[in-house]
């Protein structure tokens, strides 16, 4: 009897003849072939739905067959066409009343697939009666249909009371039953939100005692149910255990799997360790045994092993060879064991792992080669001892000359030349021989950082790198980077045979690369070399962070919630549920006294000691005891006044970091290429070794500073969320670490320091701060900045206006100068300012070109660029006739002339010179000679700017002693800040809420004023909108008779009174506050938020253009209801709707968001928690044309990142209405 | 829980779709075609999550059955079900293929609603479900309320009302030994796979009792007897759901009501002491870059009285080779170029005996070299009334209320799993 034949498209008129056919057909055999046909149409995806009345016809024909055919018709077409299914519900209602049991389930069954309201409807009634029928086939049939009725619509099965039912269906004589009315109420409370399956003991002995009758897949809908028991007491956990012990023989994987998973669940509250060895012993043979099932299943066992075997070290001790890989074993097999293999390597066994490893290496499958090599370099790492042997065994490899092989090899050599410096780099000979058949990025990047490291020992390595630097402009990101480095190296080591190399490629780096990253890391060397040769030494080639082997294990809290889903797909994936399926809850830990998460440490010889921080910091203080000490010095000196303090100690610490940050992209990415955190999906958390080192160095240095504060893990998160910026932010990461090091000896707190990381945290590419932002700040702090700090500062903002750098790197420059002036201004906490400004700052890079072509060019430099132009107006230190030849083309000057830098030294003396009159004139005069000697000795001093140290020194000198002080801006500072929220650094600097002002920031400069420096922001103060501004008399006259005009805005914003100040004495300054109100003309900005601005003064009209924060416009009490808001957000159309992510938040605590933004006029209508996230609904209106926005901000739950989702008739206005949110999310 | 079940064929077509839950659609057979059956990397994971739909697949024979996922699922009970359908059927069409798929879609549909309840697997017991999910030729006859306890009552595998004028029972050993040399002779691996595979004629429902010589058992019972015999250490054993876990747990006795006819009571593993049937000493030398010498001595390692049969040696030759000179004590060998190796048969191996094959495979000059991987050595053979890890069935007893005499049979058999010896 073959049934092939109807495999065959059937046209539908042709079956309807047949199904309605009149010949006789007493055994209903034509029925019954007319009905396979159009089965097996509908297998093949042909659209039977138009047959349906004649196939209902045959509902009632008494034949089993043809009546389990039209139900599949019926579950297949019902749903798309409800009058199919209206049509049938008479034959259910025949059928479910038909005495056959059978007969009953199978409609029971069949109309909980259909939803359609009718046959919902007139299936509550039956399925009450068949949730107590005497045949017990029937009645779990209903308990998979009170399920089916619970995805249809769950209020029903709450109001028809089949929940209370199904409860007592646990008690049912019937395993089966039983097992189904499990299954249904877990997954009932699985998928809604407030039911939420609890199952006490007494329950929980029943239903194990049920487990012993229970067919397999009942057995695991039943220990499935055991993950919703919370044992109380360790005894009740222990019961558990040992009654589902037996379970671990079945032969069905999914039993033993899911036992596992309870028995791992229930140990979390077992009170002894002693108990939980007997049973961990119970756990490893069948582990192993399942690897003798399908491959499929031995796959989701070996992923799950990794867990386990994460969590509890020691269990399938002794147990390798059971991993070894056969030859016909399934790719995805292979792969996972040799991870497993990898984790159970120690030093005992090394040796035997590396001889299957090789062997492994010659295998054919490419992935799988590549792999087998990486992990050979990943025990070396992990084993010292093992490490020679390793490295043999990867020269042998090399020897093979199998591209891929070679490739992947070098790639691992680099990572223990990391780890192992000056042990093995006698075999770098051997690693030149393949130089040729590098062409994979990462193996050239690992290769051109071993020469580049080792390039004193390379006697070729100059030609070397010139042969690799022939594609530099073609390579990827990944080998710029290190060859940039390399080359720097290898200049350092051997400045002869570098000399023709650097130059080439830092013009390259600088100047035609697109990379940000490239370009920053270009621009620092560039003026590390030009500045200071032997800094520049320390810090290229100063010792790297170390790298270890614990890349691969996950985060511990995900560890606990995975081991929770042991068997599932999220086992597999190591990721927690909620991460790809929408509606999953998560699953943790219940709270009770019997918790005690215990755990068996992992053998000491097996496996190395965790590197954590202490013992990161411990290596670390071996290395650079000097350092800490004078750091702690230095962490003193501020407190003992504004002297300048002794740079070196900071200098040194910069260059640890630094170097680190240098160096990241090539050795110090080690961590980066580790290959077992997750290679089907990316891991959720890939926690990054070097990045993790470097925190650590951060943290160090943080216990250096106030004894031990412990860094916590917020700090973490945001340097986590930084992970994809370029070195440079790193950078200022590091530094920012510093900054707050200094503030945190004076008020220990944490949370300080978390702050100040997350300041460095912000998003490189969405903010694009104008590069002059924070350098007025710094040189008008009255400040004992650190040369080095100083140097590097302005050096950037040079090096950024000089060669048009890229927003990212704009930005690192404030990073950097904000941290220096973090450092700089222990004593009265603006180390954030800086990065605040930033934030309100709102002009794209594209803007100076367009200043450049408008109206007030003339108020720039005469320069033509947009860029110079920018330049000479960001730097307001340098006369324009000084600026404009490095800028054109610093590079032109290949003897690296420390021009460029140089202005910024005059400026850290004349600052130090100025700032301090009460210091020691011998020592200020001893310090601007160490500098000035410095400079000399530098021999690539220009004549130029040794000009212009003298000038300063001595003019600042004689500022220090005519005026009584200089900090002028500092005391507009201080008055700026007066109202808000930060004004001093006291542990308290998580914030009270107050109105966000952006902190002030430069509108015109000194240098095309003659000398005028204004410095403004926007604010709204209690409805009024201000503009708050400080003008600083830098010239040595007095300027008098200010004016100030509006050029016609979007929003008709214009001075609400006269500007009222009066003279402003030479070395002054005068704050002011200046009332706006928008009632003055109108015209369409671009961007809508630009305001060009005229001043009048004696020293001449200057204009000049800025853009405010949308939020200054925003109306008090306009908070409107959520019936309106619910309006509002359904009526505007989806496309006028708009997301924006925002990273590195800095609230305190939720409380914290719904006052900031409600102080701001963003009023928060509801709030409510989904998932991981706080959802905030708020409206807004704007105060000029009634503009309204109605947004939804998600907030993570580590209020580090936000997404908000904007709607507004008024889609212009989205972006920068969302700015405003932003800047006052990110703001202190 | 599964959410859809598809049979495809080698092309990708659609055999059977059978969907259980709304939150899929029909569609979403394609999009599993699309990413896995026709994509060139289709072998590299047999889980695929796409969006937060999940693809578990497993293949037979040119055929792909793919479970849909639309919740974290339990991964080993969609295998274990998808190869739990597998065995069904083949067990009612004898095999599973394409044709086969065609031609009995409509049962697969019925067997399909059956073992499957909006995406929870059910009874998927043959014995139970062939009473009342029938094929054609087979009517049953069995009121509809005696279906319905058996297929939810206690010993959902068995029917109460079977009877055998003869009672008889056949308890196969079959131990496949899987073996890692490694070049240099060391072993790397070796354990021990077995399977008690038993056929039951017995009439009624008949209380077993079943005693290996398994080392916790004999141990315990020396403490009385103070008899020393020979018994094997098992590292690890599995069970039919037929047997009473518990019972196992607390007394270590396997006792069990047997489904009818053939099932496998149980499996074990055991690693150590493991007797290797046959000792392979291979020299493979690559002479130069045109040629590569073997010579490999087999040794059986069994008693003289045993032999083995279907003995297969596979010994691999690079891609290059062009041809090979065999020769051979024992058997026929031959080079099949396709597979890139000389396949040695040897129909019968006595034991204690030797075996040697001596070639030269000649290679052609390659423009571009490649590393030879060289694979394996790999040996099947099958060895009767042998095992491998020493275990023997000490007794199997049978309790029934009528008390009726019944015939016990025992066979061993060892045979190769992945016996391996690299070269």
């Amino acid at each position: 009897m073959s049934d092939a034949k109807f495999f065959q498209r059937g046209k539908v008129h042709d079956l309807r003849a047949e199904l309605t056919s009149e010949k006789k057909d007493p055994r209903y055999q034509l029925k019954k072939v007319a009905m396979k046909k159009v089965v097996a149409n509908m297998t093949m995806g042909n659209d039977m739905s138009p047959l349906y009345k004649e196939v209902i016809a045959c509902m009632g024909i008494p034949d089993i067959d043809v009546k389990k055919m039209v139900y599949l018709f019926l579950i297949n077409y019902a749903r798309a066409r409800a009058e199919i299914a209206n049509l049938a519900v008479n034959g259910f209602e025949d059928d479910v009343n038909d005495p056959n049991p059978l007969i009953r389930a199978m409609a029971i069954r069949t109309m909980g697939y259909i939803y359609v309201d009718r046959v919902i409807d007139s299936l509550i009634d039956p399925l009450r009666h068949c949730l107590r029928d005497r045949d017990p086939y029937v009645r779990k049939t209903s308990a998979m249909a009170v399920l089916k009725l619970s995805m249809f619509d769950r209020s029903i099965v709450e109001e028809e009371r089949f929940l209370d039912m199904l409860k007592d269906l646990l008690a049912d004589s019937n395993p089966s039953v039983v097992a189904n009315a499990v299954a249904a109420l877990t997954e009932i409370s699985e998928r809604s939100p407030h039911i939420k399956l609890k199952l006490n003991m007494k329950i929980a002995n029943k239903l194990i005692t049920a487990l012993n009758e229970c067919n397999e897949w009942g057995q695991i809908y039943i220990l499935e149910s055991l993950m919703y028991v919370t044992p109380q007491e360790s005894v009740d956990a222990e019961t558990v255990i040992e009654r589902i012990l037996p379970r671990l023989q079945h032969g069905n994987s999914g039993v033993v799997l899911v036992a596992i998973k309870v028995i791992n669940y229930m140990m979390n509250y077992v009170a002894q360790k002693e108990t939980l060895e007997p049973i961990l012993r119970k756990l490893s043979p069948p582990l192993v045994t399942l690897l003798t099932s399908g491959p499929e299943v031995q796959y989701i066992t070996l992923r799950n092993i990794q867990l386990l075997l994460q969590r509890w070290p020691t269990i399938l001790q002794n147990q390798l060879r059971a991993f070894f890989c056969k030859y016909d074993d399934p790719i995805y097999v292979k792969l996972a064991k040799l991870e497993v293999i990898l984790s159970l390597t120690t030093e005992e066994n090394a040796r035997i792992v590396l001889t299957e490893l090789t062997e492994y290496a010659t295998e054919i499958d490419v992935d799988f080669v590549r792999k087998a090599v990486r992990s050979i370099g990943r025990i070396a790492i992990k084993i010292e001892l093992a490490a020679d042997r390793c490295v043999r065994a990867l020269l042998d490899l090399i020897q093979t000359k199998v591209n891929y092989v070679v490739q992947e090899a070098i790639i691992v050599i680099r990572d223990v030349f990391r780890k192992y410096p000056n042990r093995y780099e006698s075999i770098i000979a051997t690693l030149c021989e393949n130089l040729d058949t590098l062409d994979e990025p990462e193996a050239r990047a690992a290769m051109i950082w071993i020469i580049g490291q080792y390039a004193d020992r390379i006697d070729n390595s100059d030609e070397v790198l010139d042969k690799f630097l022939d594609s530099f402009l073609d390579d990827p990101a990944e080998v710029q980077l290190a060859l940039l480095t390399a080359v720097v190296k290898l200049f350092i080591m051997r400045p002869t045979a570098g000399q023709d190399l650097v130059p080439k490629v830092l013009k390259w780096a600088t100047e035609e690369v697109d990379s940000p990253d490239i370009r920053d890391r270009g621009f620092i060397y560039w003026r590390l070399l030009s500045t200071d040769p032997e800094m520049a030494r320390t810090i290229v080639l100063s010792d790297k962070p170390e790298i270890s082997a614990e890349g691969e294990k996950l985060d511990m809290s995900l560890l606990e919630e995975l081991v929770l889903q042991i068997g599932s797909l999220s086992s597999i994936y190591r990721k927690p549920p909620t991460a790809f399926i929408p509606f999953a809850k998560r699953r943790v830990l219940g709270q009770a006294p019997a918790l005690t998460r215990l755990t068996i440490a992992a053998p000491p010889v097996s496996r190395l000691p965790r590197t954590n921080s202490s013992t990161a910091s411990q290596s670390l203080s071996k290395q650079t005891g000097a350092q800490q000490q004078q750091q702690q010095q230095q962490q003193q000196n501020p407190q003992q006044g504004s002297e300048p303090s002794v740079p070196t100690s900071l200098r040194n610490s910069s260059t640890q970091l630094s170097s680190s940050m240098l160096d990241m992209g090539s050795g110090g990415m080690a961590g980066l290429s580790n290959p077992y955190i997750n290679d089907i999906t990316p891991g959720p958390m890939l926690n990054n070794d070097a990045m993790l080192i470097d925190l650590m160095s951060m943290e160090d240095e943080d216990e250096a500073a106030d004894g031990g504060a412990a860094i916590n893990s917020g700090g973490m998160v945001g340097f986590n969320a930084n992970f994809g910026m370029s070195g440079l932010n790193m950078a200022g990461l590091n530094m920012a670490g510093m900054g707050s090091t200094t503030n945190s000896s004076q008020a220990p707190d944490s949370q300080v320091l978390n702050s100040a990381f997350d300041a460095a945290g912000l998003d490189a590419l969405s903010k694009m701060p104008t590069s002059s932002s924070s350098l007025p700040r710094g040189i008008g702090s009255p400040s004992p900045a650190p040369e080095m700090m100083r140097q590097f500062t302005s050096s950037f903002d040079l090096a950024a206006a000089a060669a048009a750098v890229t927003a990212a790197s704009a930005n690192s420059n404030s990073h950097v100068s904000g941290t220096g002036s973090g450092l700089a201004n222990s004593s009265n906490s603006q180390a954030f300012d800086p990065f605040q400004q930033q934030q309100s700052q709102v002009s794209p890079f594209s803007v100076p070109s367009s200043m450049g072509s408008s109206a007030f060019t003339s108020a720039f430099s005469p320069t033509s660029s947009g860029f110079n132009a920018l330049a000479s107006a960001s730097s307001p230190f340098d006369t324009s006739s000084q600026i404009t030849p490095i800028s054109a083309n610093p590079l032109l000057n290949s003897s690296f002339s420390a021009a460029a830098a140089n202005p910024a030294t005059s400026t850290t003396i004349s600052n130090s010179a100025a700032k301090n009159p009460s210091a020691n004139p011998l020592s200020l005069q001893k310090e601007v000679d160490e500098l000035t000697a410095k400079m000399f000795n530098s021999s690539m001093l220009n004549a130029y700017s040794s000009t212009t140290i003298v000038t300063s020194v001595s003019g600042s000198s004689s500022n220090g002693n005519g005026d009584n002080n200089g900090n002028y801006s500092n005391s507009g500072n201080n008055n700026m800040h007066a109202g808000s929220q930060f004004g001093n650094n006291s542990s308290n600097a998580s914030m009270s809420p107050a109105p966000y002002v952006p902190s002030q920031k430069v509108l015109l400069d000194a240098q095309q004023t003659q000398g005028l420096e204004i410095l403004g922001t926007f604010a709204r103060r209690n409805g009024k909108i201000q503009m708050e501004m400080s003008f600083v008399n830098k010239s040595g006259i007095a300027i008098s008779d200010f004016a100030i005009q509006f050029n016609k805005n979007t929003y008709g914003l214009m001075p609400g009174a006269p500007l009222s100040i009066g003279t402003v004495l030479p070395m002054n300054s005068v704050e002011v506050s200046l009332p706006l109100v928008t009632a003055g003309p109108t015209m369409l900005m671009q961007p809508l938020n630009n305001i060009q601005i005229a001043i009048k003064c004696t020293a001449g009209i200057f204009y000049f253009q800025t853009q405010y924060s949308l939020h200054i416009l925003l109306e008090e009490n306009a908070q409107s209801d959520q019936g309106t808001f619910l309006r509002m957000w359904k009526s505007t159309p989806d496309d006028m709707q708009s997301a924006h992510t925002v990273q590195n938040l800095r609230f305190s605590s939720i409380e914290d968001v719904r006052n900031k933004l409600n102080m701001n006029n963003v009023f928060t209508v509801a709030q409510r928690i989904v998932g991981n996230a706080m959802h905030f609904y708020t409206n807004s209106k704007l105060s000029t044309d009634g503009s309204l926005f109605y947004s939804e901000i998600k907030i993570a739950s580590n209020l580090q990142l936000a997404v908000i989702s904007t709607k507004s008739t008024n889609t212009q206005l989205i972006p920068l209405y969302q700015k405003a949110i932003e800047d006052i999310c990110t703001a202190f | 829980m599964i959410s859809a079940v598809f049979i495809y064929n080698q092309k990708g077509e659609v055999l059977i779709s059978r969907l259980y839950r709304h939150d899929v659609k029909r569609s979403i057979a394609d999009v599993f075609r699309v990413h896995t059956i026709s994509s060139p990397t289709a072998s590299r994971s047999p889980v695929t999550t796409l969006g937060s739909t999940s693809f578990l697949h497993i293949r037979y024979d040119n055929l792909w059955l793919c479970a849909v996922c639309k919740n974290n699922t339990n991964a080993a009970l969609v295998f274990e079900f998808l190869y739990r359908l597998l065995g069904l059927c083949v067990s009612y069409f004898g095999r599973f293929d394409e044709e086969s798929v065609k031609n009995n879609f409509v049962l697969i549909y019925e067997l399909l609603d059956e073992v499957l309840d909006f995406g929870y697997p059910q009874n998927i017991e043959v014995d139970t479900l062939k009473l009342y999910v029938t094929t054609e030729s087979v009517k049953s006859a069995v009121e509809p309320q005696r279906v319905t306890m058996q297929a939810t009552g206690l010993t959902t595998w068995r029917r109460a009302d079977i009877y055998y004028k003869k009672n008889e029972a056949f308890v196969d050993v079959i131990e496949s030994v899987n073996l890692i040399l490694s070049a240099k002779g060391t072993c790397l691996r070796a354990d021990v796979q077995g399977q008690i595979v038993m056929r039951s004629f017995l009439s009624g429902m008949p209380e077993c009792k079943f005693g290996l010589n398994d080392k916790l058992v004999l141990d315990r019972e020396q403490k009385h007897s103070g008899a020393g015999r020979e018994c094997v250490e098992i590292a690890d054993c599995q069970f039919h759901q037929c047997v009473r876990l518990g019972r196992f747990d607390t007394d270590r006795t396997i006792s069990f009501i047997p489904p009818d006819g053939e099932f496998e009571l149980m499996r074990y593993r055991t690693t150590e002491n493991v007797n290797l049937p046959f000792k392979v000493l291979p020299v493979v030398r690559e002479v130069g870059k045109l040629c590569v010498e073997y010579e490999v001595l087999v040794k059986s390692n069994f008693s003289q009285k045993l032999a083995a049969t279907n003995m297969v040696v596979r010994v691999p030759t690079p891609q290059a080779a062009t041809k090979c000179r065999i020769k051979v004590t024992v058997g026929k060998a031959k080079y099949i170029p396709e597979e890139n190796m000389i396949v040695w048969r040897i129909s019968r191996f006595q034991g204690l005996q030797e075996a040697s094959l001596t070639a030269v495979a000649d290679l052609v000059h390659m423009t571009k070299p490649t590393v030879w991987s060289r694979p394996p050595i790999c040996l099947d053979f099958q060895v009767l009334m042998f095992t491998a890890s020493g275990l023997l069935v000490r007794f199997l007893k049978v309790f029934e209320k009528s008390d009726y005499q019944s015939v016990k049979w025992v066979r061993y058999m060892t045979k190769a799993g992945s016996y391996e010896i690299r070269i």
